[in-house]
């Protein structure tokens, strides 16, 4: 479970995370959603320790964040992090050579599913096919959590459709996800957990199933009334 | 199995009730073994999680049986295929007259139009199929 | 330790490509001014006669004095490619920590996403600034006993004027600056070389962390640093009087002695910044 407590941080005089509190269990994939701004990215990075936070604590498992967990939690951000002058094959054999988790055969299986070729320079690829190289670099990690930010901004309808059939195949399954994203109209059906953040603060949390059943609600409708008040 | 998904109704019940309807309409055996959580929710498109918990659903209300380790499979018990049936039947009568009721139609009347639109659609049907 | 390795073999590769070709303008530039400087003192030589006679020659040899390498090692096409392999790696010392930032890869959310201490990734970039300035000194003083052979073997030998490396060491041009010929010195100076390195490196992460207030403390920084350094010549000029000065030694081991105290410090300080200051 991750759990972030009252997590407040300063960008200068900006304000970017006010007290935040929510938590993400294991098997479930929890979305953070909100505008471009508003604080989701950076509470990503605060959770893997690459931002620094003012005040409150992030603990995973139970356990504040310290390097070794690198095996055990990834970062997907929505820009490279390989060098582009990598090919897919090299930035592969690199994880091998840095992270004990790394999986070549979940590799080897998503690049089968992602269609990528392994001697293609990271640099020259598509930018849906550069954002399904990335979640290749983190889902074949081992690892218990997968973080993601705005996996599907910015790429085209056929990389958005295969991305998302990784949320319902066993390559999600078991792990606790994060994701960001402004648009949720065609993934909410795999959402378990959404929290809307807006101005750095947190305005609801809560589970879409239960959302559905006790009030029938989507989460469009419940977004649509949170914001506009 | 095409699966549409309502974003207003909690998904793990639409999967109880696709299940429901299978087997009203005889598309599901008694007996028959269901596909697994992962294969349903690639199949379906959803969340693993939320087939997990209509198994778990369709469990409670007794529709499948899980052995350990096995695939689930249809109940065989005669009297719980009915109930889905006629669970179903109720349903959609009961949406039926909750719509039909403001206007005031007597019920023989109601009844006659009702036999000629359904025997109607069952020969376009039949056409179509043809 | 593995982690660290395999670093370091990163960072190296990453670099290769314009390490060779430093290694190539440093041998093409220096064997260039090789024959410039022959064709020089030919010119003037060769103007002078020298080979009409005996005389002529000696004549020529007390005007103008023997040829020597050293002549070659003063010569701007020599001295040229070192001070832009000094420069260079000075211009990497911060090129390869902002490289990961900018441009389009941000490498450095790998970085920091690895298993390591970022201690880890400290240690091995500066480890690399190291490896590259000493395996440049190494490919220098290769190349140099080649380049002295087939000097001398371009100019005529009564106007050689014969000299081994050693004895090029001995006279006063660049190789007094990067390699002393004293042992301690050299040590000492890439002591210092490091020291500063790992002050930069302080400067950078002070940069990463707070941006322009960054900039200004790290300014502060690399001023007190300065500072530490001149207080043997502070407590000679003021404290003592003026008939006092130490002895060279003294002034060695004092410097010494604030150097470990500023490199412990500089790494610390780094310490603390990649774990709790800086942001990718």
């Amino acid at each position: 479970m991750i759990q972030v407590k009252n997590v407040s941080k300063k960008y200068g005089r900006k304000n970017v995370l006010r007290d935040i509190s929510f938590t993400a269990n294991k098997g479930e994939i929890t979305c953070l959603i909100g505008i471009n701004g508003v604080g989701k990215s950076t509470t990503m990075k605060a959770i893997m320790g690459i931002t620094p936070i003012d005040c409150g604590e992030i603990l995973i498992d139970d356990k504040k964040m310290n390097h070794t967990m690198y095996e055990n939690i990834t970062f997907i951000p929505d820009t490279l992090t390989m060098l582009p002058s990598f090919t897919v094959g090299e930035a592969m054999q690199f994880m091998k050579d840095f992270y004990v988790n790394w999986n070549p055969e979940r590799a080897k299986e998503l690049l089968g599913f992602f269609r990528l070729k392994e001697d293609e320079k990271l640099g020259e690829l598509s930018k849906g096919n550069a954002a399904k190289a990335n979640l290749l670099f983190g889902l074949g990690l081992d690892v218990d959590y997968v973080l993601m930010d705005e996996p599907f901004s910015g790429i085209d309808m056929f990389s958005r459709e295969q991305i998302a059939k990784v949320f319902t195949s066993h390559l999600i399954e078991d792990r606790g996800v994060i994701i960001t994203t402004h648009e949720i109209s065609d993934i909410e059906h795999l959402i378990d957990k959404v929290v809307l953040l807006d101005n750095g603060e947190i305005l609801k949390e809560f589970y879409t199933e239960e959302i559905r059943l006790e009030e029938g609600k989507s989460v469009m409708d419940v977004m649509r009334e949170v914001y506009q008040s | 199995m095409e699966f549409i998904v309502n974003n207003r109704e909690p998904v793990y019940l639409q999967v109880v009730r696709h299940f429901k309807q299978q087997i009203a309409k005889r598309l599901l055996e008694a007996g028959q073994e269901i596909p697994s959580r992962r294969e349903l929710a690639v199949q379906f498109n959803i969340n693993p999680n939320t087939v997990q918990k209509a198994y778990k659903e369709m469990e409670e209300q007794g529709l499948i049986t899980t052995e350990r380790n096995f695939p689930s499979k249809i109940t065989t018990d005669i009297k719980v295929l009915n109930g889905v049936r006629n669970e179903l039947i109720m349903e959609a009568v009961n949406e039926f007259v909750d719509s039909i009721k403001v206007i005031n139609v007597p019920v023989e009347e109601l009844l006659t139009m009702v036999k000629q639109n359904y025997e109607q659609k069952i020969k376009e049907e039949k056409k179509g199929d043809a | 330790m593995n982690r660290y390795i395999k670093l370091v073999n990163f960072e190296v590769n990453r670099f290769f490509k314009l390490y060779i070709g430093l290694l190539i303008i440093v041998a093409i530039s220096q064997f260039v001014s090789l024959f410039l400087v022959k064709s020089k003192y030919m010119q003037a030589a060769n103007d002078a006669n020298y080979a009409s006679s005996m005389k002529a020659t000696e004549r020529f040899i007390s005007s103008s004095g023997l040829l020597t390498f050293n002549q070659v090692a003063n010569h701007l096409l020599f001295i040229g490619p070192i001070v832009i392999c000094i420069a260079l790696m000075m211009f990497y010392v911060f090129i390869i920590w902002y490289r990961d930032y900018f441009g389009k890869n941000t490498f450095i959310y790998r970085l920091f996403m690895l298993p390591t201490s970022r201690m880890t990734i400290y240690f091995s970039k500066a480890t690399t600034i190291l490896i590259m300035v000493l395996s440049l000194l190494a490919f220098q003083l290769i190349l140099l006993p080649i380049e002295i052979n087939v000097f001398q073997q371009i100019v005529p030998s009564e106007l050689l004027g014969k000299m081994s490396t050693i004895d090029l060491f001995m006279n006063s041009n660049i190789f007094t600056m990067i390699l002393p010929s004293n042992f301690m010195d050299f040590i000492f100076r890439y002591l210092i070389g490091m020291g500063l390195v790992f002050t930069l490196f302080t400067f950078i992460l002070l940069e990463r962390s707070y941006r322009w207030k960054g900039i200004i403390f790290g300014i502060l920084y690399v001023i007190a640093i300065a500072g530490l350094l001149l207080i043997p010549a502070f407590i000679e000029s003021y404290l003592f009087g003026e008939d006092f000065s130490f002895y060279p030694s003294e002034v060695f081991y004092m410097e010494l002695g604030l150097f470990t105290i500023i490199i412990t410090v500089s790494i610390l300080f780094s310490k603390y910044l990649l774990k709790n200051k800086v942001s990718v």
